[in-house]
């Protein structure tokens, strides 16, 4: 005696392991449909990250400051722990006299007041450097273009900060404030305005979408600071962001569409051709139920096998193109996979559903005649 | 007393085409009726009515007592698969399928499956020896041979069989009908059996003729 549960998985698998051609051509189906959405899910996913890591090089999108100068152990504590937050870096600002001393190609130029910057310099980004970025610790100034011209200073040189001395190592120009501005290693510009432990400003970078919660979370966390938010380059980046993701939502919609339109048609083919078999079973006493509970399990066993071959061959598409157009690898996210088969299973079971429903509406006489 | 079958005043139109005009029509328990007629002449239609493959524009079909009129598409199928073993011209086996697990699939649609019970069947119409093939590795004979046995496993009150020999030489018609005649014999099956050969009609014990949808004879075999 079978049980009518082993004998239905044994009639299962001989339906799909007997008709090898029929059921590949459906699973093709299902496999290039959830593969299409599978990797354009996971790019966009990754685009938004990869973008967003490349947005970083246009700096802080949050700036914090405070009048008196904030402590900078009680900010680097806040900012360390909150979410949202990307990465922060602080700066000291201030004016010093200074004067080119000692080097072998240039007189000394006439002293004059310059902008300092304390900065942490290994993570500054987007500047045209010439010679190298100051070693931590180890009395080298970088100079901005401006002053560079103004005192007529050259690289291997030395800088006279206060009665201090730095070794020039590079020059740098950016367009912005940094170019009229000697920058030193936050310590050393620390030591030499006399502000230990103090900061003029914490520039934040958080997690375009999250600026708002950000925002409030740096004043309760900071009650003296002054928070802004850069306005300008946070929008843009949040528009740009927010259009890639829509133009991959729209594809992803579009191409599941156009992939459940070839599948439905594949799928219709596929029980139109057992139109008889169906004509049969209703004859020996098949009900409709029974009849389309069948059917239905094959097209789910057909949607999970192309749900996970969809996933697998998503993956590398996505990891393909993103190689391509990125350099990188994206990695698409394993949650990806039961959603993939989730769909592979609803666009395989409702694209045969539509000829089942017509098939199993007919009169065994009439299906069996081949009208 | 009501016959075991009855069908009274049974038309039946498609569009505008009329196959049965209201044919009435009695089989009693046990008995092997063929019905002849030309192509077209409805008998396969009135059979399919019968067996409950289809259904009347009007009157009544009725069988064992039970109106067959009244019964709604899933009710009629559970009367099928317990009352009613089809044999058909084309055999309509499920190709991906063995002979044995074929006529489990009856089983299964009607309670339990039993593959001893399958291959014994089978064993009654000479089929022990091709259990496990599928329909395309077996002949014309042996496909329908497995169709009986599909038709027989559930043991219904009757067995209908549209053009059993129809795509068969004579030795196998010879032999379909000799199955079909031991049935009836020795197991007292009631047969309602279509045909349009003279031959075929002449196993059975009755023979009722049909022309353009009328029954126009209704006699015992000669044989």
């Amino acid at each position: 005696m079978v049980s009518r549960r082993q004998w239905f998985m044994r009639f299962l698998l001989r339906s799909l392991t007997q008709r090898v051609g029929r059921v590949a051509v459906a699973t093709f189906s299902v496999t290039i449909a959830v593969a299409i959405v599978v990797s354009a899910l996971g790019l966009s996913r990754g685009i938004r990250d990869k973008l967003g890591h490349e947005l970083k090089a246009y700096g802080a999108n949050i700036i914090v400051t405070s009048p008196a100068g904030l402590d900078q152990r009680e900010a680097e504590e806040a900012l360390s722990t909150m979410p949202g937050v990307d990465e922060f870096t602080f700066q000291l600002y201030g004016s010093v006299m200074a004067g080119s001393a000692g080097s072998a190609v240039s007189a000394v130029s006439e002293v004059a007041a310059i902008e300092l910057i304390g900065m942490d310099i290994d993570e500054s980004k987007g500047w045209k450097l010439a010679g190298r970025l100051p070693l931590k610790g180890a009395g080298e100034a970088l100079v901005g273009s401006d002053v560079q011209a103004a005192l007529n200073l050259e690289l291997g040189g030395a800088l006279e900060l206060e009665g201090e001395k730095f070794s020039l190592v590079g020059f740098v120009e950016r367009g912005g404030p940094e170019d009229g501005a000697v920058m030193l290693w936050l310590p050393d510009a620390q030591v030499l305005l006399e502000r230990p432990g103090t900061v003029s400003a914490a520039l934040v970078r958080a997690e375009p979408g999250g600026l708002e919660e950000v925002v409030g979370g740096i004043r309760r966390a900071l009650s003296v600071a002054e928070v802004k938010t850069l306005r300008q380059v946070a929008r843009a980046e949040e528009i740009f962001l927010g259009k890639i993701e829509l133009l991959m939502g729209l594809v992803s919609i579009v191409v599941l569409l156009a992939a459940s339109i070839s599948l439905s048609s594949t799928m219709s083919a596929t029980v139109l051709e057992r139109l008889k078999e169906i004509g049969l079973m209703k004859a020996i006493g098949g009900t409709r139920r029974g009849i389309g509970v069948f059917f239905v399990s094959e097209g789910t066993a057909i949607g999970v096998m192309g749900g996970v071959a969809g996933y697998l061959l998503g993956v590398l598409a996505a990891m393909a193109v993103s190689k391509g157009a990125f350099g990188s690898i994206i990695i698409v996210p394993a949650v990806l996979l039961p959603l993939g088969v989730a769909l592979g299973v609803v666009i395989s079971v409702v694209a045969s559903l539509v000829p089942l429903l017509g098939a199993l509406r007919c009169k065994p006489s009439v299906i069996l005649r081949g009208e | 007393m009501t016959a075991f079958i009855e069908i009274k005043d049974v038309l039946k139109e498609y569009g505008t085409a009329t196959a049965l005009r209201g044919v009435s029509f009695a089989v009693e328990r046990g008995q092997w009726c063929a019905v002849v007629g030309a192509s077209g002449s409805g008998k396969s239609t009135m059979l399919n009515i019968i067996g409950g493959l289809d259904s009347p524009s009007s009157g009544c079909v009725s069988m064992d007592g039970v109106d067959l009129c009244a019964l709604g598409e899933d009710p009629m199928a559970r009367f099928r698969r317990e009352n009613v073993g089809y044999v058909f011209q084309q055999s309509h086996l499920v190709p991906y399928l063995t002979s044995v697990e074929n006529v489990m699939l009856a089983q299964y649609f009607h309670s339990l499956t039993d593959e001893d019970e399958a291959r014994e069947a089978l064993a009654r119409v000479g089929m022990d020896h091709r259990l496990g093939h599928r329909p395309s590795q077996l002949s014309g004979g042996e496909q329908q041979r497995v169709c009986i046995a599909r038709a027989l496993i559930n043991s219904p009150k009757v067995l209908l069989a549209d053009e059993p020999t129809g795509n068969l030489d004579r030795e196998n018609t010879t032999l379909i009908l000799g199955l079909l005649k031991r049935l009836h014999t020795e197991e007292h099956f009631t047969i309602i059996m279509v045909t349009h050969d003279a031959y075929v009609a002449g196993w059975a014990g009755r023979v009722v003729t049909m022309e353009d949808g009328l029954i126009v004879k209704d006699e015992p075999s000669d044989r």
